[in-house]
């Protein structure tokens, strides 16, 4: 049988956290059957506090990303038919359409099964406030599942002297949420099993940390998409036992493959940093085509979002840890405060050619600071950019020609500035 | 009384201009650039200063799509292409509110890109349903007053911002006054007027545009408006910015009479009052809890716009209501959700506009409100 | 030594162009055509052999083709494809080596490219949705007033006093026709507005990518002497049109199959 000639060499192992995500969505499933409570939730989650209670959690965001990329029609037109226009945030609308299916007010083809779409409707919902487009979602969503909702507000930081009142800030508010998830459990909240929880968050966060160690290798043995393979571990796995264990396979794995000089690419002819959000109904696609454009992302964006830090982890103070979490993202505090978003050492170290900038259309709060991060690090690596437009989910807004030339130009602009010449 | 509304509407066709050419006669006034929505004015007042509320530019954007996608409401493009192009420098200061994300991304630009003395964010905590809130906000307006503070060079004291809700109180008084009267006479005043009756008291002094608002309520009360022909209307919507005037002319010229609204250019800015007495920090802050009218903004239980707009259209004796939407604003579209419900279910007619920064069609319009006023005229007459 | 024929193909939205050279650099021939139909290959087919006619060839004496634009990837028409971008700013330089911004108006996209010194590409920038000012705009507000696009330039500045367009959206282009027109404005104001539109679409483009001195315009609607006339306002710079903009792109392309065989 002809087998079709691959150019992203993908990390194997990567497909056990796939897999441990939908034994994930499983378990809300049949714990929901028998009563037990789930959770939705959006933002810079404080999700491991909810986890430590047992409560099942499912971030909406990664639940959305799921439905697209299991190609699931449906939450789009349910939400479009709730009166949403495709302009509005496509994480909310994939999410709230859902939430129309499940109570069963949209139609859908029955030959989908909806447990391995999505997850069982939520009796509460948690929201962080980073965007205002998440505060009306939750809003709506409470609204309209009538499920209480609860907020913690945190304020953007500009100076130095402003993180520790706001921290100071958010664990106050965090003290509260507890109180919040008590009654939802009906339980006393097991703050021994935070410690646990938290132990394991910075030990996937370790992990992290070796895998973009690793891509900055020449040439790099996984790539930015094989990362994005593992991210689940954090926003649906996030401190469960299994969730280092699993990004500790994926690391001795690409160690083993960096001892055999093995590449994440068929040939790494070009390395670039993907700035923005990632097109998740097309994870695959998009791995498998800059590999045979001879690209290796090697690092992106998200390689910095959610707790990516481990030093920045302290089981012993969890309250603290979670509440550095808004503050060290450079989505809710400005570009300047967040080195980990825009430093371009960090990209220098990643050696790359080149940057592609990817602009999830429906979401002014990624996009926004997209052209000033490409800006501050490619005046100071001296690279070439490109934009392209697309989303995170839906796929009306992704222009495959547009992609194509955009990129292959970029290409072709680093292929000029190392031959040196142009001059007819 | 037509000179008095060509004031205001020298102020609304160009507010910038006006503006510059105010600081330009008065140079020992310092001008606070701020984001009107839910923003306690009264501060920069008592501090000596003239708040300018931001309005939309009205070039077409170009320098901005270099800082900004297009994906970005009109008015938060507006303000970057504005910051881009240099027109903001003459504002002793920028605060902006936080109450969108658009508007946050709007100040990140000028605090990356376009240098601006004194730019703050303000950042009242939005979710009122907490116990805590009233304390947070407590945080947020002694920051709020302290960065006013600091763009005046001197202290606000108790007094100095007492004073100042009641000049603000007072003027928010003549702009409900007027309000009703528009209500109870419709056809009294075009929409396009009432627009810059309220725009410019974002702008002007505010002690000169009351003793002008007092002049032109006199002389209405003294008119009886033409009959006018056409159905009642409510509009609603556009939170941070004005409507173009060519749309609501269209309105009116299809056959709407506008008699209510909850437009950021209307009811909005001047629903509510502070407590004149006692702790003037505690007066601005119960205002900010007060919710009225509902806003998507904010979160409360019984924080629902949609309820809000079935209830006022009807109180109102308006026959239709008509939402006008600025593209990409994703809290209207949040809005529209129960709306859309909301007020077919209430037996109220609506009508969804979308504007732009750059005005798409005016046909279009045209032919959806002509369409519109038909519908509701057969309905009514059947 | 037999001369050494190459050909740079060009297939764009709106037309195929194509470019015979030989290893001396010279151009033997070229040839446009309008594609009617986007997918319309026979029209790019045609233009080819039309091409090759004119240089008193046949397809066994080219020795290497490249294709460029939206269409580069169709088969058969290059032995290799660089983008348009690529191409464009190789096609300038060669028409004119003191370029250093060059700027295409398409049908469908517009496109800044910067260039270093050297000629090579140092970045490049293209319209985003919703913020686009490209020919068709042009071509479907000129053909809503009544007035043959070729001549849509040339009456625009005629205007004394210019319409304000301020969308360049093509979705309801018409409408926005009627509406001018139901105010009264004359045809050569509105078409002047709109000129004047694209330009200032296709000039905040330009900022983003950098504007430096010589300025080239390249692709269909740099014949457009109203466009031009805009655009260096908007700009402050002076533009520089080639003979024939249209072709700048299959010249590049042209070149790069050179390379390939002087290699």
């Amino acid at each position: 049988m002809e087998t079709k000639e691959r150019f992203h060499n993908r990390v194997l192992s990567t497909k056990k956290v796939g897999e441990a995500v939908e034994a994930y969505y499983e378990k809300c499933w049949s714990d929901s059957e028998k009563g037990l409570p789930t959770a939705w939730g959006e933002g810079i989650a404080y999700f491991p506090l909810i986890r430590a209670a047992g409560l099942n959690y499912v971030f909406a965001d990664a639940m959305s990303a799921r439905m697209g990329a299991k190609k699931f029609p449906y939450a789009k037109d349910a939400a479009a038919d709730f009166g949403f226009l495709d302009e509005s945030c496509s994480y909310a609308r994939f999410h709230i359409g859902a939430s129309r299916i499940l109570k069963g007010d949209y139609p859908y083809d029955k030959s989908f099964d909806l447990k391995k779409i999505m997850a069982p409707l939520p009796t509460a919902y948690f929201n962080t406030d980073c965007c205002s487009a998440g505060n009306t979602w939750g809003d709506l969503l409470s609204r309209y599942l009538n499920i209480p909702t609860h907020t913690v507000y945190t304020r953007r930081v500009f100076d130095k002297s402003e993180w520790q009142p706001e921290m100071d800030h958010v664990v106050e508010q965090l003290k509260e949420m507890v109180g919040f998830i008590e009654k939802i459990t009906g339980r006393p909240y097991d703050w021994e099993n935070l410690k646990t929880v938290m132990t394991y968050l910075k030990q996937s966060a370790a992990m992290r940390e070796k895998l973009r160690n690793l891509l900055k290798m020449k040439p790099a043995p996984l790539t930015y998409f094989d990362v994005l393979s593992t991210f689940s571990a954090f926003t649906i796995l996030h401190g469960m036992p299994e969730a280092p264990v699993l990004l500790d396979q994926v690391v001795k794995e690409c160690e083993d493959r960096a001892a055999k000089g093995i590449g994440g690419v068929k040939k790494e002819k070009y390395r670039i940093y993907w700035i923005g959000a990632m097109y998740w109904s097309r994870l695959g696609y998009m791995a498998e085509k800059m590999a045979k454009m001879g690209v290796n992302v090697v690092g992106g964006t998200y390689d910095y979002m959610f707790f990516p830090f481990p030093e920045e982890i302290d089981p012993d103070k969890p309250l603290e840890s979670l509440a550095y979490a808004p503050i060290s993202c450079g989505y809710t505090t400005d570009n300047n405060m967040a080195p980990s978003m825009s430093d371009w050492r960090i990209v220098k170290d990643l050696d790359v050619d080149g940057i592609i900038v990817w602009e999830a259309h429906t979401c002014r709060l990624q996009s926004g600071t997209n052209h000033d991060r490409a800006d501050y690090i490619a005046r100071r690596l001296g690279v070439p950019i490109t934009y392209v437009q697309g989303d995170f989910v839906d796929d009306a807004f992704f222009n495959e020609a547009q992609f194509d030339t955009r990129v292959q130009g970029l290409l072709e602009v680093i292929d000029a500035r190392r031959k040196g010449k142009q001059g007819d | 009384m037509q000179a008095i509304l060509d004031t205001f509407i020298e102020i609304r066709n160009d507010p910038y201009g006006w503006i510059a050419n105010w600081k330009a006669n008065n140079p020992d006034k310092k001008v606070v650039a701020i984001g009107v929505y839910h923003f306690p004015e009264e501060f920069v007042h008592a501090a000596g200063m003239l708040p300018f509320g931001l309005q939309e530019g009205s070039d077409s954007i170009v320098e901005g799509y270099s800082y900004i996608y297009p994906s970005y409401c009109g008015y938060s493009r507006s303000l970057i292409d504005m910051g881009a192009k240099g027109n903001m420098k003459m504002f002793d200061g920028m605060i902006i509110t936080d109450i969108c994300i658009q508007l946050v991304q709007a100040q990140r630009k000028y605090l990356r890109n376009f240098p601006q003395p004194h730019l703050y964010l303000f950042q009242p905590s939005l979710d009122l349903s907490k116990d805590r809130n009233r304390a947070d906000l407590m945080v947020d307006f002694k920051k709020l007053k302290g960065q006013v503070e600091a763009i005046a060079g001197k202290t606000i004291s108790d007094n100095d911002l007492r004073n100042s809700i009641k000049v603000y109180n007072h003027n928010r008084a003549l702009l409900r006054k007027l309000h009703e009267m528009r209500r109870n006479e419709p056809g009294l005043i075009r929409a396009r007027d009432m627009q810059a009756v309220v725009m410019a008291s974002m702008i002007m002094p505010k002690e000169e545009h009351s003793k002008l608002l007092e002049s032109l309520i006199a002389e209405l009360e003294q008119v009886t408006p033409p009959q006018r022909q056409g159905v009642p209307v409510f509009l609603s919507g556009h939170l941070c910015h004005a409507p173009k005037i060519e749309i609501l002319d269209m309105i009116e010229e299809m056959g709407g009479i506008v008699i209510d609204d909850d437009l950021h250019t209307g009811f909005r800015y001047y629903a509510k009052d502070a407590c004149p007495d006692g702790d003037p920090m505690d007066a601005l802050i119960d205002r900010f809890r007060v919710i009225e009218p509902d806003c998507i903004s904010r979160m409360h239980p019984s924080n629902h716009w949609d309820e809000y707009l079935l209830r006022q259209s009807k109180a109102s004796g308006a026959k239709g209501v008509i939402i006008l939407q600025p593209k990409f604003c994703e809290h209207q579209n949040f809005a529209y959700i129960y709306q859309k419900q909301t007020l077919p279910e209430g037996g109220m007619d609506h009508i969804l506009i979308e504007s732009e920064h750059e005005m798409i069609s005016l046909e279009q319009i045209r032919t959806k409100m002509q369409a519109f006023v038909e519908m509701i005229q057969a309905k009514n007459a059947g | 030594m037999k001369t050494q024929i190459v050909v740079g193909i060009d297939i764009g939205s709106l037309s195929a162009k194509v470019v015979v050279m030989d290893s001396k650099k010279r151009i033997l021939s070229s040839e446009v055509v309008q594609r009617g139909i986007i997918v319309d290959e026979a029209a790019a087919k045609q233009c080819l052999i039309t091409a090759m006619s004119k240089a008193g060839i046949t397809p066994d004496d080219v020795d290497y083709s490249v294709s460029t634009g939206y269409g580069r990837a169709l088969p058969g028409f290059g032995d290799k494809n660089v983008t348009e971008i690529s191409c464009h700013a190789r096609g300038a330089h060669f028409l004119n080596p003191e370029v250093r911004t060059i700027i295409d108006i398409g049908g469908q996209d517009s496109k800044v490219i910067a260039l270093e010194d050297s000629g090579i590409v140092h970045n490049f920038v293209m319209n985003d949705k919703c913020a686009a000012g490209t020919g068709r705009f042009i071509e479907v507000m000129s053909a809503a007033l009544g007035i043959p696009l070729k001549d849509a330039g040339a009456l625009s500045l005629q205007s004394q006093n210019q319409a304000k367009v301020s969308s360049t959206c093509v979705v309801f282009a018409e409408s926005e026709v009627i509406s001018l027109v139901a105010k009264g404005m004359k045809k050569i104001d509105i078409l002047a507005g709109i000129h004047h539109a694209i330009a200032e679409r296709v000039s905040g483009l330009s900022k983003l990518a950098g504007v430096r001195p010589a300025v080239f315009m390249s692709g269909g609607v740099a014949k457009n002497k109203g466009v031009v006339y805009h655009l260096e306002r908007a700009i402050g710079e002076k533009i520089f049109v080639p003979e024939d903009p249209q072709i700048v792109g299959a010249i590049g392309a042209a070149l790069y199959a050179l390379d390939v065989i002087l290699e």
